[in-house]
């Protein structure tokens, strides 16, 4: 009988982080020996949707640890569950997103159980003897180094959106284990005060999930309103091409591109914006790109993955309303 | 009178790997690799952020250690200049592997004798060298420190026994701790704005000495065996993991496929969908591919 392989299944505000549904998909692939995918879930009120989820991105297992204190990360706390978990049921690897929180717990619990662990994967394979071989980027990202960890489990983090999401599986019912694991007052040394969400608006454009950036194409200062407003209903940052800047319609700071920022959102709308070399470098790595464009051969239809030819004075405030008209509940016809 | 509170900022050195253009008589110009070392970012945010400490607090001690070969004193010679008190060089081989937790090993023994309140010591990115890696916690883990990892703001409470920071988590969120000093914490490079560091600054020579403490990996290994926990088995130029895509689509050309073949999946950009039409329909097509994709 195979040991199982674990993920991590980092949860913030009732939703699952996406990069522990990519690992869930990672873990189907490399699990074809047989290992049974369990995932592991810690926090407080767990909702019956999360599990759901996990069970259609792969788990074949759920491991629930629910308690009111483990609301919000916690080092201490959430490194002695884990540790514990391992220590009863002797997984073989355990797979966390390098996330902030993921890649403090996965070092911690290594450093507990004495075994290696490499951060930030940017790939892995299992060679024949059940090793995992990590890719990690090196120097700068020019060069990449792989790295074998020492003893059981092997722990590894890996980046979010280098593996991409598997299509999901039919929901079916898997089993779930809820553990009680207690840990000594004394543990809780550092104590989370206050949680706070982020604001699409005020947030950094190099960690925003959406960005609606525009340029020349939008008109000034005076129509800029148009390109806030369609950023705020759909909970996107505000961004911008060197034009917009120049216009006085962003700051510095919202600029992208090669003397801007490099960006990584999950959704790139470009609205009005050429596609110089210099402003889509700053882009590559954006996921999906929607371009609006009144003209058919701006370099910038090229690269996008749904191009958009029409007038922003007229298209804008038309899409603004069937936006909110969707959210509020209104007519929508498919 | 508040005590003193000791702070420690342990740096690590980043490599990249940069060209240099030489020009050639009458030829292009000739492309060479180098191996540039630097003063890692989310380091020199720790040090402006402890020197913000001192300037606000009485009774501040920075100490600075560098984990690098001879080379890399520089660094600390830099360090000195900004203001920092004692400056701690672990001197390295650069030719071995040091991992995350022999790195640690290393730092541990120090810190504890020294009796430091506050550490920052930083957290690795891609930028990172292979010898750098998630040693603030492994250090907590260690020293049984309180770690908080990510600092996107920090303050150090009135009686000096505590400080309260923001965690820069995903999505921007952030998440307010407090935690009974001493504690680890690894700067994010969000922080602060670190100074500049002028070419003067690296070059002159120190008024400070600066200890020099040589690692030996045998001793560590003996010390504290296992005290390496990684493997370093091979590197190569960066070739980013292809995307999956379950099967060579038709439309792709003979040598689209033979690379889809090679690499596992297609290496190239699927053809961009084009709309036209009036807006309202735009409008809806637009919604629809939002959803779809679970934009919305
Ligand atoms: C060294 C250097 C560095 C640079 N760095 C950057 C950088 O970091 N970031 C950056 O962005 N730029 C940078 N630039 C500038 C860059 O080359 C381009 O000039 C700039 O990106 C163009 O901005 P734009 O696309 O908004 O404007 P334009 O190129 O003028 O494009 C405007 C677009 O809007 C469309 N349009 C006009 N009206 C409408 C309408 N009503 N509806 C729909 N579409 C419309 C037009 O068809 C056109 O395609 C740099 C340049 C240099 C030389």
């Amino acid at each position: 009988m195979h040991k199982e392989i674990w993920v991590f299944a980092e949860a913030c505000n009732n939703s699952i982080e996406r990069v522990s549904l990519e690992l869930l998909g990672e873990v189907r692939r490399l699990s074809k020996n047989g290992a049974p995918t369990a995932a592991v879930l810690i926090g407080a009120g767990i909702s019956p949707s999360l599990r759901q989820t996990l069970s259609q991105y792969g788990a074949q297992k759920i491991y629930i640890v629910d308690h009111e204190k483990l609301l919000y990360y916690q080092s201490e706390i959430y490194t002695h569950i884990l540790t514990q978990l391992v220590r009863q049921k002797k997984p073989q690897i355990i797979l966390l997103g390098a996330t902030p929180n993921g890649n403090d717990m996965a070092s911690r619990v290594a450093a507990r159980l004495r075994v290696g662990f490499v951060s930030n994967c940017t790939d892995l394979k299992l060679n024949d003897e059940g090793r995992l071989v990590l890719w990690k980027a090196i120097r700068g990202g020019k060069s990449q180094a792989a790295f074998m960890t020492v003893g059981s489990p092997q722990i590894a983090t890996v980046c979010p959106d280098v593996i991409g999401l598997e299509k999901v599986v039919p929901l079916q019912t898997v089993p779930v284990e809820h553990l009680d694991i207690s840990w000594d007052k004394n543990m809780e040394k550092a104590e989370v005060i206050e949680f706070f969400k982020g604001n699409p608006a005020t947030i950094d454009i190099t960690e925003a999930e959406i960005i609606v950036a525009g340029g020349r194409g939008v008109g000034g200062v005076e129509k800029w309103p148009l390109i806030e407003g369609l950023a705020d209903v759909i909970g996107g940052a505000v961004a911008g091409s060197r034009m917009a800047k120049d216009l006085g319609c962003i700051s510095r700071d919202r600029l992208v591109g090669q003397t801007g920022k490099n960006v990584r959102p999950k959704l790139y709308m470009a609205l009005g914006i050429s596609g110089a070399s210099h402003h889509v470098n700053g882009l590559k790595e954006a996921e999906k790109v929607v371009v609006i464009n009144k003209d058919r051969h701006a370099p910038f239809i090229k690269k996008a993955d749904l191009a958009v030819i029409a007038d922003l004075q007229e298209l804008l405030p038309v899409f603004k309303e069937t936006v909110t008209e969707y959210f509020t509940g209104g007519h929508f016809s498919k | 009178m508040t005590r003193k509170l000791k702070i420690l900022v342990s740096i690590s050195q980043i490599v990249y790997s940069e060209y240099s253009l030489e020009p050639q008589m009458g030829r292009a110009c000739k492309k060479k690799n180098l191996l540039v070392k630097r003063f890692n970012l989310a380091d020199r945010c720790a040090l402006e952020e402890a020197l913000k400490i001192k300037k606000e607090i009485n009774n501040v001690e920075i100490s600075a250690a560098l984990l690098g070969p001879p080379e890399m004193e520089w660094i600390l010679r830099a360090c000195l200049g900004f203001g920092v008190d004692k400056a701690i060089h672990f001197i390295i081989n650069p030719a071995e592997y040091y991992d995350a937790h022999n790195i640690a090993l290393a730092l541990s023994q120090y810190i504890s004798d020294q009796g430091f309140d506050l550490i920052f010591c930083s957290y690795q990115d891609v930028n990172s060298n292979f010898q750098v890696g998630p040693a603030g916690s492994i250090l907590a883990e260690l020293l049984q420190y309180p770690y908080l990892s990510e600092v996107a703001s920090l303050k150090i409470d009135p009686d000096n026994e505590s400080l309260t920071v923001k965690r820069k988590l995903t999505k921007g969120n952030r998440l307010k701790v407090n935690t009974p000093l001493p504690a680890v914490l690894s700067a994010s490079t969000v922080l602060n704005e670190p100074r500049y560091i002028s070419l003067h600054r690296q070059k002159k020579p120190a008024e400070t000495t600066i200890t020099r403490i040589a690692v030996n990996k045998e001793e560590l290994q003996g010390r504290y065996y296992p005290a390496q926990l990684t493997e370093l088995v091979a590197v190569s130029p960066f070739r980013p993991r292809p995307k999956q895509i379950p099967l060579a689509g038709g439309s792709l050309t003979v040598q689209e496929r033979l690379d889809f073949i090679i690499f596992g999946g297609s290496t190239v950009k699927e053809k961009s969908r084009l709309l036209e039409g009036n807006v309202k329909e735009l409008s809806n097509e637009l919604l629809n591919y939002m959803i779809q994709e679970n934009f919305l």
